[in-house]
């Protein structure tokens, strides 16, 4: 955790769709909602399966590994906590599972690549909330 | 059923604010402004109007209710749409005047996100917002290295789209960035969102634009030579991010078959293009996605100058959103007609136009495509 009080955005860690994923993120799980009838995934959190138009669902964990889909890097920052991690990287990550997350690629960058191969990580920034990112895994 | 809209709706008037900074200017009273300037470009007043479609500014304000107690009138065909981008808005209107539901409608569109600041930068307090993906950028940036790493375009050849929206913005006194910028100059600019440089992306300004449509029949009684729709044509991705690959907007190839297919009309026939740039990445992808370029191909067919000035198929001859002005596309339209008037001035008045077509998208949940022509068949 840094020192200084974390002055990025922060995400509603209570919303009910959502919390599961959030709270599962402090014990270092990546999680998806998975449709408890056709066992499809999805992220994030919808109130009905977009496959089988069935309701039930619950959180479950998913694959840590995954490959880059593409990345930016933002060379200024949109909001003022951003403006000491200039220039940093955005990418949307497929994991093993096939399901697509938008996240920050946190460590050395020198292998950045579409398809480049990824691991979860995970970043305390405050008490209650963790940001799930990514480091690319060595060549 | 007669589904052929071909030559039946005619644009009849066009007309707008000035472009730029309009301080204490709501974006209805810009709406208004621009609808009396088109009405004036119609010789109509407000009498003939029985018809009314408003297209929403950024704030979700200038709706129909909002615009009809300055407007003064209450016509018996009034609609909103939320993200009306001249195209949705065009069709809209076609289909009410087609249906007899309408004879004479007034299309508007306000803004005035520049002098209220509008925080185009926010993101929703998701994963991908907190992580810092923000601004309209930050997607078309993934959007664009995922293409590059895919087919190998390089910077230059992508830098065409903004160095030719300048190039052409220079030739229009309305445009507000009017300074040169050459390739060297474009490509010695450091990266906002990397791939994307600053030009890449839309500016923001303030401003009101008007169009007003009515039927074929009605349309030779205007001063105007008329405008006529030849096609038109939709596409959804309204699953939006919950579609694989979202960003490669693929879906747009749909609203490409339909327009061809219903006109009959090829990318060989289409004199002037004219595409809604918010990025020039999203021009990119609807200039291969309608098929002017194959895929992975589009690049190189900017480079060899095609839309340029003196080029055989120019694009968005007024700049554009990346040079002149913020409208959501809606002057892209303005400015198509007056080529195909032949009024749009020594400068920049491409010779012998007679069919342009007009592509427009919001992000990656719509795209919709016009083809209009001062010929009606």
């Amino acid at each position: 955790m840094t020192e200084k009080a974390y002055n990025k955005p922060i995400p509603d860690v209570d919303d009910p769709q959502m919390a599961p994923f959030w709270t599962a993120a402090r014990d270092r799980r990546l999680t998806a909602q998975q449709c408890t009838s056709c066992k499809s995934y999805r992220y994030p959190a919808l109130e009905i399966c977009p496959t089988c138009l069935e309701q039930g669902a619950e959180w479950v964990d998913v694959s840590q590994e995954g490959t880059i889909w593409s990345f930016a890097t933002y060379h200024r920052a949109f909001h003022p906590g951003f403006k000491e991690d200039l220039p940093y990287v955005v990418a949307i990550v497929e994991n093993a599972d096939g399901v697509r997350y938008t996240g920050r690629i946190l460590g050395p960058r020198d292998d950045l690549a579409v398809g480049a191969k990824v691991r979860a990580l995970f970043v305390d920034c405050t008490d209650r909330f963790t940001l799930p990112a990514w480091e690319l895994l060595g060549a | 059923m007669d589904t052929n809209i071909r030559g039946k709706v005619a644009i009849v008037g066009i007309g707008h604010t000035a472009q730029g900074e309009l301080p204490g200017q709501s974006p209805e009273l810009n709406s208004v402004l621009a609808i009396k300037e088109a009405m004036k470009d119609a010789g109509i007043d407000r009498s003939a109007l029985d018809g009314l479609i408003t297209c929403k500014s950024v704030q979700g304000t200038n709706t129909d209710c909002q615009v009809g107690p300055l407007l003064g009138i209450n016509p018996r065909y009034a609609q909103t749409l939320d993200y009306g981008t001249c195209n949705f808005s065009i069709h809209l209107a076609v289909q009410a005047i087609a249906t007899g539901m309408a004879d004479t409608v007034a299309l508007c569109y306000g803004a005035n996100a520049r002098t209220m600041k509008f925080p185009f930068g926010f993101s929703a307090p998701n994963l991908a917002g907190v992580s810092g993906l923000m601004h309209v950028g930050g997607p078309a940036a993934l959007a664009l290295q995922r293409y590059k790493s895919l087919y190998g375009m390089t910077d230059e050849e992508f830098g065409w789209i903004a160095v030719g929206a300048r190039e052409w913005a220079r030739r229009n006194p309305i445009a507000l960035f009017r300074d040169p910028m050459s390739m060297a100059d474009y490509l010695a600019m450091d990266y906002l969102i990397e791939p994307l440089r600053r030009p890449d992306l839309t500016m923001v300004s303030d401003g009101g634009v008007s169009l007003i449509l009515t039927s074929a029949e009605r349309a030779a009684d205007f001063p105007n030579k008329p405008v006529y729709i030849l096609g038109m044509s939709e596409a959804s991705q309204i699953r939006g991010e919950f579609t694989p690959s979202y960003l490669d907007r693929e879906f747009l190839g749909l609203a490409s078959r339909q327009i061809w297919n219903s006109t009959g009309l090829t990318q060989s026939d289409i004199d002037l293009l004219y595409i809604q740039d918010p990025t020039a990445f999203w021009v990119l992808q609807m200039i291969e996605h309608f098929g002017f370029a194959s895929l992975g191909e589009g690049g190189k067919w900017l480079a060899e100058g095609h839309t340029l000035p003196g080029g055989s198929l120019p694009l968005n001859t007024n700049g554009g959103q990346l040079s002149e002005c913020y409208m959501w596309g809606w002057m892209h339209i303005v400015e198509a007609v007056r080529q195909l008037r032949g009024v749009a001035g020594a400068e920049r008045q491409v010779p012998g136009v007679e069919i342009a077509m007009y592509l427009s998208t919001q992000t990656w949940f719509k795209g919709g495509a016009s083809i209009i022509s001062t010929h009606k068949g």
